[in-house]
């Protein structure tokens, strides 16, 4: 019974309904794991055993009767701690927060919960999704499972590292600068940033308003769509559930003939990556070309340009959000988060106005390329993780990415795992799409993923994680 | 781009929130941490292109424009 920690959500429902195994069983697993290595990986900041039990008997009992309430009857799901769950703290891992209780579920959970999902718990973020790693915060920040001491990216770290772990098959993650694909590039693992607001905000604790998008994230291309099924949002209200053909349904499936752009200069000219990323990602182009892709090096504006507009908008939109607690107890927050923040107090109107002006060229010049291809790739992380406890050294390696270019557009963009690093760390791309093409950029994925078998590498957890 | 000491303490000077008086606790609990908040910003407002005349276009975009 021990191997189901690495099923993924498509095979436990399959499990459940041939009656393999059964949704307190499962979770009975889960649990295990969390227990046996959740002490060192500082992955929980939120759970309650006996509820899920609970829960799960009633899924099994639900599905002994013939009652299956959704795709994801019984399925159980983490929460990057900045989304409200009714009942439960939302901490947003600062000491500013500890006691505010939800009073109401975020929408995506309301989503997840008529699913038939299991809200497994409230995982480990950067305090406000900005301010990490650190060590000044109330919970410690979540641990890299490939190797100890080493970072699992962020914001949404306890996600990324919880699903590299077997802790959990599926979680929801936010996305500023790029908060779902560093952890899940840093741990082996796929994260989507779905088309902006295409997964409502409501209940989501903002960090920049036209900035923020709310995303899945899983071990398998396939579990990621499942979810999308689930979560996205057919136009600006959320109570209008997608009602397009499933994106699950187009999986896995032929690519023979997809343009794909190649973006060279991120990782070539702009901020030359680390040669072991520079290799796996002319070995994704190889893999992508034996799968049929027509693939072609294009070339699109200069990382530093998204990276500006992506700084200004963000903080100043986090200043307004946080300048009256900022002003008023300052000492509550850590200092990464306070060093941060406060920047947005010192940039003008004419700045923000000016960096939504250059936002809209960039869309522009992304949208472009989108005329002669239908997917662009291009690199992740530039550099493989790096160590927990030296956080200068950790502040530089986050820093050297090229996600943010697509919280400043609103495209849909997917982190994939490309390999591992000779350290045994993992490496990482990405897959863009046309605006709310996610299907084509889901089928791409799975192609891809079908192709190499990275999904199938897992951490080895040895003796060293267990206290 | 790094501002001087000199500029920083121009731009408290200029800076509405020093003149209300709302950053006052702020900046006696943590005045380093505001000093290096004012460079950042300054480096921020610094990497940001700088070429539009005001009837350029484009204008900001709609959040719906925003790749929906």
């Amino acid at each position: 019974m021990m191997d189901l920690q690495w099923l993924s959500a498509s095979e436990v429902m399959q499990g459940y309904l041939s009656r393999k195994f059964s949704p307190l069983e499962y979770i009975n697993v889960l649990l295990q794991q969390i227990e046996t290595y959740d002490p060192l990986l500082h992955v929980f900041i939120n759970i309650d055993p006996d509820l899920l039990r609970l829960q799960a008997r009633i899924a099994g009992e639900e599905l002994d009767a013939g009652l299956i309430r959704g795709p994801l009857h019984g399925i159980p799901i983490a929460i990057k701690d900045i989304i409200d769950v009714a009942g439960v703290p939302t901490t947003c891992h600062s000491a500013l927060l500890l006691n505010n209780v939800a009073k109401k579920d975020a929408a995506i959970i309301t989503r997840l919960r008529q699913s038939g999902a299991i809200i497994l718990g409230k995982v480990a973020t950067w305090e406000f999704a900005i301010g990490g790693p650190s060590y000044d915060l109330p919970f410690p920040p979540a641990n890299n499972p490939w190797k100890k001491g080493h970072q699992p990216g962020g914001s949404s770290s306890g996600c990324g590292a919880g699903l590299a772990a077997g802790l959990f098959p599926l979680a929801i993650g936010t996305d500023t600068g790029g908060s779902i694909r560093h952890p899940a590039a840093s741990c082996g693992v796929v994260g989507l940033k779905p088309t902006y607001d295409l997964i409502p905000r409501d209940g989501v604790f903002p960090l920049s308003y036209t900035l923020d998008h709310t995303g899945p994230m899983a071990r398998t291309v396939k579990d990621l769509a499942l979810l999308l099924d689930v979560a996205a949002c057919h136009g600006p209200n959320p109570s209008n559930a997608y009602r397009g053909t499933p994106y699950s349904d187009h999986l896995p499936g032929n690519i023979k003939g997809v343009r794909i752009g190649y973006i060279r200069n991120f990782h070539e000219r702009d901020m030359p990556a680390h040669p072991e990323v520079a290799d796996a990602l002319e070995s994704a182009v190889s893999a992508l070309r034996d799968c049929g892709a027509d693939i072609h090096d294009i070339t699109v504006p200069p990382l530093q340009d998204f990276a500006a507009v992506n700084r200004i908008i963000l903080h100043c939109e986090a200043w307004s959000i946080h300048r009256k607690w900022l002003c008023s107890r300052p000492e509550l927050y850590g200092q990464k988060s306070r060093r941060r923040l406060i920047s947005g107090a010192f940039l003008s109107g004419e700045q923000y106005v000016r960096a939504q002006r250059r936002r809209k060229q960039l869309i522009e010049a992304i949208n472009s390329k989108f005329c002669d291809f239908d997917i662009l790739l291009c690199s992740n992380a530039m550099d493989p993780a790096g160590p927990l406890n030296e956080i200068s050294t950790a502040s530089a390696v986050n820093a050297r990415q090229s996600r943010t270019p697509f919280n400043v557009t609103g495209h849909p963009a997917i982190s994939l795992m490309s390999g591992l690093s000779k350290d045994g760390l993992p490496l990482s791309l990405q897959l863009i799409g046309k605006p709310l093409g996610e299907k084509v950029l889901l089928r791409v994925a799975a192609a891809y993923e079908a192709a190499t078998q990275f999904h199938m590498l897992h951490p080895s957890l040895s003796d060293e994680w267990q206290p | 781009m790094k501002k001087t000491k000199a500029n920083m303490h121009e731009n408290m000077n200029t800076n509405s929130l020093f003149i209300s008086g709302e950053m006052n606790y702020l900046y006696q609990k943590f005045p380093e941490d505001v000093d290096i908040a004012i460079q950042d910003a300054a480096q921020f407002s610094a990497s940001l292109a700088d070429n539009f005349d005001p009837t350029d276009e484009p204008s900001p975009p709609l959040i719906t424009e925003m790749a929906r």
